[in-house]
């Protein structure tokens, strides 16, 4: 018997027009990249992802999508970091793919899923996972002590101004400096630890 | 390298173009053409209209190179279209045919560097190799634009068949895909655009072609056309005393490699007939047209080096044997 091959989709939700309405982390829309990779709403959990995205399946290639590709499973999401991992067959992952690519709203709040990785093992994909999580968080961290320097230099801020209003380039430093996303982190990796006992189980 | 080579142009304090390009920079793109389209007759104040993007209209995204692009919409087959004169003001010149016959026409004749073709639409005729194949030999490209097909259902129906019939008639060759956003969230990154187009029909590798190697060109291929003599020959060095005998080598090297490049324009004027341009807006930029040239010039020396040193091991060779063949009967006596 040949073993069923499969493919991991790590995907990260973006925000193009800032955090989704009540996400967890407030205050944290300071540089661009964070704007864009806000937390998503507590809302959007496994259970709701996966019925989103086969309302998506079925919408763009109707009973046949689903037939081929409805039996993927959201093997793990974190809406802190809006990262997850889906699992699907490997015949069939470009037409997942496809309809992730096809979604541009949750809840009403326009999103977009970036699809990462394409791996084989889970393990590649939380590597993977891993890795992205710690350059978003230098790159944040490298973005801060430009607006940092920058004090009130509105170039600086980059697109973080559209956003923040009238909110002041010195305050949106101090908010930075609160370390919330280093907790961010450690979390994805417990959790990814887990995750990974399950899947040798 | 990711090219998304149209986003329309608004003005440069709209803050939804602001947030598509920061949008692009976030998902991975690194260069961006701002998109102006005209409809009808073009304007006599062209400059004014091309001056209106500045030259760096976002400068907190430094990763990103900005180009100007206008997009001619073709409605009226005997109106003549001063095209020539817009490479001047544009850095890319794309035109959109609205029936068979202005497509033809694109194809055959008219003086651009993209034929965009809209894809939201049904078209009520087919697309031929006879006709798309012409403007693929003159090194003109098409453009899928997929925004419009993210957003609205009846778009996207249209763009899978336009596409698809796109993709089957020119055999997958001279395809660019764009996004043509109006809004951040239109934006897809660009290997979910590499796979979106492998649902038309396209291998992952052309479909990347089409995201990075096929934009490049038509920027590479405008660019040459804009600048150089005929598009075939190009000074890129500029400035310094200049040395008589280096000059002269840099010469024929490039003539070589125009040469090459475009043999049947080459045909009628020689290598002496080298023609100084003297517009390079910025010495970087003539810099890495200078570090394009190199490789096409290298791999011309090349085999002509190997053959000597085969001919030279050769002749060794032979030089051996028979040296062994008269010791060997010196031996044998």
């Amino acid at each position: 018997m040949v073993r069923v091959k499969q493919r991991y989709l790590l995907f990260t939700i973006l925000y193009p027009s800032g955090p989704p309405t009540g996400s967890t982390i407030t205050g944290s829309k300071a540089t661009q990249s964070m704007t864009f990779h806000s937390p998503s709403s507590p809302n959007l959990n496994r259970a709701s992802l996966a019925s989103l995205i086969r309302s998506s399946i079925s919408h763009n290639f109707g009973d046949w999508g689903i037939g081929q590709c409805g039996g993927f499973a959201v093997k793990y999401f974190s809406p802190a970091t809006s990262t997850g991992i889906l699992r699907i067959t490997r015949d069939n992952y470009r037409t997942l793919w496809a309809a992730l690519t096809y979604i541009n709203e949750f809840h009403g709040q326009p999103a977009v899923i970036k699809v990462i990785r394409v791996s084989g093992t889970i393990r590649k994909a939380e590597h993977e996972a891993v890795k992205v999580a710690e350059e978003a968080i230098r790159r944040v961290k490298k973005e801060a002590i430009g607006v940092k320097d920058g004090q009130g230099v509105g170039d600086k801020k980059g697109v973080a101004g559209i956003f923040a209003g009238s909110r002041t380039a010195a305050q949106v430093a101090t908010v930075i400096d609160e370390d919330e996303d280093d907790g961010m982190v450690v979390d994805i990796v417990d959790s990814e630890n887990d995750d990974d006992d399950d899947d040798d189980d | 390298m990711f090219y998304d080579l149209n986003i329309p142009w608004t003005s440069k304090d709209d803050p939804e173009l602001a947030r598509t390009v920061a949008f692009l920079e976030e998902l991975g793109y690194n260069v961006v053409a701002l998109n102006q389209t005209i409809a009808g007759k073009i304007p006599s104040n062209i400059a004014g209209i091309a001056n209106s993007i500045p030259t760096k209209p976002f400068p907190n995204h430094a990763s990103i190179r900005f180009l100007r692009r206008v997009t001619i919409v073709l409605d009226d087959p005997s109106q003549n279209y001063g095209l020539a004169s817009l490479s001047n003001n544009f850095d890319i010149v794309a035109v959109r045919p609205t029936d068979e016959k202005l497509l033809l026409q694109a194809c055959t004749s008219l003086e651009c560097d993209l034929i965009s073709i809209d894809m939201s639409v049904r078209h009520p005729y087919h697309f031929k190799y006879k006709v798309l194949g012409q403007a693929i030999s003159r090194g003109i490209r098409f453009e899928i634009t997929y925004s419009a097909s993210v957003n609205e259902s009846n778009a996207r129906r249209n763009l899978l068949s336009n596409a698809a019939a796109l993709i089957r008639a020119t055999k997958g060759k001279g395809i660019v895909i764009s996004s043509e956003a109006r809004k951040a969230m239109l934006c897809r990154a660009p290997f979910d655009v590499i796979n979106l187009a492998t649902l038309w029909g396209l291998n992952q590798e052309k479909g990347k072609d089409a995201i990075s190697n096929g934009p490049r060109s038509v920027m590479i291929q405008a660019k040459i056309k804009r600048q150089s003599f005929r598009g075939v020959i190009n000074v890129v060095a500029g400035g310094g005393i200049p040395k008589p005998a280096s000059k002269e080598v840099a010469k024929t090297t490039i003539s070589q490699k125009a040469l090459v490049k475009r043999k049947a324009e080459a045909g009628d004027n020689d290598g002496a007939a080298v023609e100084t341009v003297k517009d390079s807006p910025q010495p970087a930029e003539s810099a890495k047209l200078d570090g394009e040239a190199t490789p096409g010039q290298s791999s011309e020396n090349r085999p002509s080096k190997k053959q000597k040193k085969l001919e030279m091991r050769a002749a060794k060779r032979a030089a051996a044997a028979v040296a062994k063949g008269l010791s060997g009967s010196v031996g044998a006596e």
